[in-house]
């Protein structure tokens, strides 16, 4: 069934659009490149200094954001496609599949 | 007057005088910055029009002689170990530490040492001054002027190493301010839509110095 398979790549591509420009969304929208530490500010109490720690955190950067949008596009794409022929194949034979009657 | 009272009065007199002598020749007390709880750093940020970068360096060495009664009188080296810096990309922290940029194999420090104190105030407990020296950034030394502030916390050592046995004072200086990394030999003119021109640096560390 190419007209299935069409529809469920489309869909492949718009979850994936969703999913990774929320997950880049959420996790900070970090507009420079992945990061895998992030630092975080502690206390000093005696000496009054603000000092930095880093911890072990995956934050999603632009390129993370632009290859989720091109594989996005690329599935929303070969859905097109594949639908296209679908819709192609089922005009250029009529005779099979809806015999005349008689 | 009688006798044992002019005595008391020549030996009161001469006490007063070593106790000024000793004072006005105090020699600045050395503060060690080399720190064992890892709190002493150096920030950096960089902003480009496309990246904004930031980070932290945390090797931080040296001595600073300082006296809170003659603050003129300090002077003393820092050194920061470029090993030590890092940003939260780690290619990225890689490319910062590599030839092309800071270089580190061949220049494993920035140092920056004191030649004097100047505009020095007083503002809520703390000295505020313009750090006159040289700093040395990969290959390249300039004569610099830095904005510092000096925070002296007496008898307060112990209390940092939680050990009241120990007997010593702490020092803490702070500083911002900017430099160009053309003006240092770090890639100038290169890259400048991704690692701005400037940067900005903020710089707080705390020596410590025993009591004798």
């Amino acid at each position: 069934m190419p007209l299935n398979r069409a529809h469920l790549l489309q869909l492949l591509g718009l979850f994936l659009l969703i999913a990774t420009i929320g997950y880049w969304f959420a996790a900070g929208a970090h507009t420079g490149w992945s990061q895998t530490q992030v630092q975080v500010m502690q206390y000093d109490e005696i000496t009054e200094i603000e000092y930095p720690v880093w911890i072990q955190q995956f934050v999603p950067g632009i390129e993370l954001l632009s290859v989720g949008i091109f594989l996005s596009i690329i599935l929303a794409s070969l859905g097109f496609i594949l639908s296209t022929q679908g819709r192609r194949a089922d005009s250029e034979e009529p005779n099979h599949k809806h015999p005349p009657s008689r | 007057m009688n006798k044992p009272m002019q005595y008391k009065s020549i030996l009161t007199a001469l006490l007063a005088v070593t106790a000024a002598f000793q004072f006005m020749n105090a020699a600045p007390r050395a503060f060690d910055f080399k720190d064992p709880k890892g709190v002493n750093n150096v920030q950096f940020k960089l902003d480009a029009p496309l990246e904004s970068i930031s980070g932290t360096g945390t090797g931080i060495s040296g001595v600073v002689n300082f006296d809170p009664a003659t603050p003129e009188k300090t002077s003393g080296k820092i050194e920061l170990a470029t090993e030590s810096l890092t940003v939260g990309n780690p290619v990225m922290a890689e490319h910062l530490r590599g030839a092309h940029w800071l270089n580190v194999q061949e220049f494993p420090s920035i140092r920056f040492e004191l030649d004097k104190l100047e505009n020095i105030r007083s503002e809520k407990g703390q000295i505020l001054g313009d750090a006159k020296g040289k700093l040395t950034i990969k290959d390249v030394t300039k004569e610099v002027k830095l904005p510092v502030r000096f925070t002296y916390l007496e008898g307060k050592l112990g209390d940092r190493l939680n050990d009241a046995s120990i007997k010593g004072d702490l020092l803490v200086i702070r500083s911002q301010f900017s430099i160009n990394r053309s003006d240092y030999n770090i890639q100038p003119g290169k890259n400048a839509d991704k690692v701005a021109e400037e940067i900005n640096l903020s710089l707080s560390i705390a020596g410590a110095s025993l009591s004798q």
